[in-house]
């Protein structure tokens, strides 16, 4: 798999826009103060990424780790993730704190898991780190662009999030096997 | 909320730890130099040539639990091995163990079959010969050769040579064994092992005289090697790691390989990639259940041989040029993991400069070692040439 390619993708399918919007979908939001929240949410998981992700060559340095060693265990997680969204796509969580800036923190818990965050740290990896950015805008741009809408049936949303997971422990293999024959 | 957040740092830290401990546990490369890399070898050297007996033969191996060898049968094909890698230490400018080498060839070539015609050696005039055993001897021959520029052996090179030629298949596989009794190839039965010994000798024989039409039966086999031969042997996971293929593909560098040759070296390269990152990653504790079993030494040893001529090939090939840097970093990084292996001052000629795993080391275990380790060294030369 090409290294844009596979960033791209392992990004789009591990943060799984589908699975997350239907899961952050508190019902009781006004649409203005909606879209304003979904937006923090989503500016503040693309800095924590694309920061994360510029910062792996060192943070690999420190911990003496090698760049296919990261994306051997990064596959791991990632299909970990998949499988996760797929056996068990998360139920709506309800907000039951009217805080702005709490309902901000929930929604990031929801994306700056461990899957999302690993592959953003492969993915400079596997493509550098021009790679590693436009791989985080797009699967947050989907997220975010999901979140604002909000029209997906609930049945379409739930199949739609578990054929993503399906998809994201392919991609996961391909990751580890690009890995395991990385020098 | 605070039970969604608590739950996510749980996840969090259960990820970081177990990682850790497991597939993210560090990769620990010793430093080293070319000191350092050279005392190892000498070291290795040592443990082969002072254990040599009078008649040519190398000690087999040795336990430390009974403090002595086990019951294992000697080799020939380990022998010619072990030679062979006496006779790079010589090319590499240790003339000091041309004699040992020596005595452990003319052990070798005691044991010689066949009607000069096509010379094989095998541990009987009447017992079957291996084709590894042949090829090794003539590996060695060329880089006693090489060394010295003796040529009293071109007679009998090219006669092993005519016999390794002789076990080749139409379709590039190598017969495994030959019948004095017979005065023929065995049919059926092939080796793992064999078939890429078999080419790496030929390989030689071609860049020694270029003229004898030695490159034809060499193209056959190395297509063989690319496309079909780990299929045929039913290994897994493909394709196996062999050092020969590595040591084959590094002398036939220059001849004009094709991408998929290339492809079939790159495959090659990560496997010893991932092997010694997954060693490195062996350091006691939880990790060192996780990245459990050890291989033996000589499994170590070829690691070292094979991403040493997968650089080889790098630095001549410029399809291949991108893995240089990675190649001489895992290079380097499996050597330093070897020398702290290797035993020394104990006082004892069958454990210093051994390398011991699970307490046992074999004679192959520092011939493997031995001649990673003089390429280790001619790598960190390059980089420091002070």
């Amino acid at each position: 798999m090409n290294g844009w390619v596979a960033a791209v993708l392992s990004l789009l399918v591990v943060v799984n826009p589908v699975g997350v919007s239907r899961a952050v979908a508190w019902p009781d939001r006004t649409a203005s103060s909606w879209r304003r929240e979904v937006s923090t949410i989503v500016g503040a998981a693309i800095l924590a990424l694309v920061t994360l992700g510029l910062l792996t060559a060192p943070l690999l340095d420190l911990a003496d780790l090698t760049t296919p060693t990261f994306r051997l265990a990064a596959a791991l997680l990632i299909g970990l993730t998949g499988a996760v969204w797929m056996i068990a796509p998360t139920s709506p969580v309800e907000s039951l704190d009217d805080h702005s800036s709490a309902r901000v923190t929930l929604g990031l818990t929801m994306l700056l898991t461990p899957g999302p965050v690993f592959a953003a740290m492969a993915a400079n990896g596997d493509g550098g780190a021009a790679a590693g950015v436009v791989s985080v805008i797009i699967a947050m741009g989907a997220t975010l662009a999901l979140l604002v809408a909000r029209r997906l049936p609930e049945p379409v949303a739930i199949w739609a999030t578990r054929f993503i997971g399906a998809l994201t422990i392919v991609v996961a293999v391909g990751i580890g096997i690009n890995a395991a024959r990385t020098v | 909320m605070s039970k969604r957040v608590v739950t996510w740092v749980i996840i969090w830290g259960l990820t970081l730890v177990g990682a850790r401990l497991t597939v993210l546990a560090p990769e620990v490369c010793p430093a080293v130099t070319v000191a350092s890399t050279h005392d190892a070898s000498i070291a290795a050297a040592d443990w082969i040539i002072n254990n040599q007996k009078l008649d040519g033969r190398y000690l087999y191996d040795w336990d430390l639990d009974i403090a002595g060898p086990s019951s294992a049968p000697y080799n020939l094909v380990r022998h010619a091995g072990t030679t062979m890698s006496l006779y790079q230490f010589v090319l590499a400018g240790e003339e000091q163990y041309l004699a040992a080498a020596d005595e452990g060839l003319v052990w070798l070539l005691d044991q010689q079959v066949g009607d000069g015609n096509v010379t094989a050696i095998a541990p009987g005039p009447t017992s079957r010969a291996k084709l590894g055993t042949a090829a090794l001897t003539a590996v060695g021959l060329v880089h006693r050769r090489q060394a010295t520029g003796d040529t009293q052996y071109d007679d009998l090179l090219r006669s092993l040579g005519r016999f390794i030629v002789g076990q080749q298949r139409s379709n590039g596989s190598m017969l495994s064994f030959w019948s004095p009794v017979e005065e023929a190839p065995v049919a059926g039965e092939t080796s793992l092992f064999a078939t890429g010994e078999a080419l790496w000798a030929i390989a030689l024989l071609h860049n020694t005289w270029p003229t004898e039409g030695w490159d034809d039966p060499a193209w056959t086999t190395l297509e063989y090697m690319a496309t079909d031969r780990d299929e045929d042997e039913d290994v897994w996971p493909r394709p196996w790691a062999d050092q020969w293929a590595a040591y084959s593909l590094a002398e036939m560098a220059e001849w004009g390989l094709a991408d998929h040759h290339m492809d079939y070296a790159r495959l090659l390269a990560g496997q010893w990639g991932i092997a010694v990152r997954w060693e490195s990653q062996r350091n006691g504790g939880i990790d060192g259940l996780v990245h459990a079993p050890e291989s033996i030494a000589a499994g170590q040893g070829t690691w070292l041989e094979g991403i040493a001529m997968m650089r080889k090939l790098a630095l001549a090939d410029e399809r291949f040029g991108d893995l240089t840097n990675d190649l001489g970093d895992r290079l380097q990084c499996g050597a330093g993991r070897m020398i702290a292996k290797q035993q020394t001052g104990t006082g004892a000629i069958e454990v210093d400069g051994g390398f011991f795993v699970d307490g046992v080391t074999r004679v192959d275990g520092q011939q493997h070692t031995l001649s990673g380790l003089i390429f280790t060294e001619r790598l960190l030369r390059e980089e420091d040439p002070s």
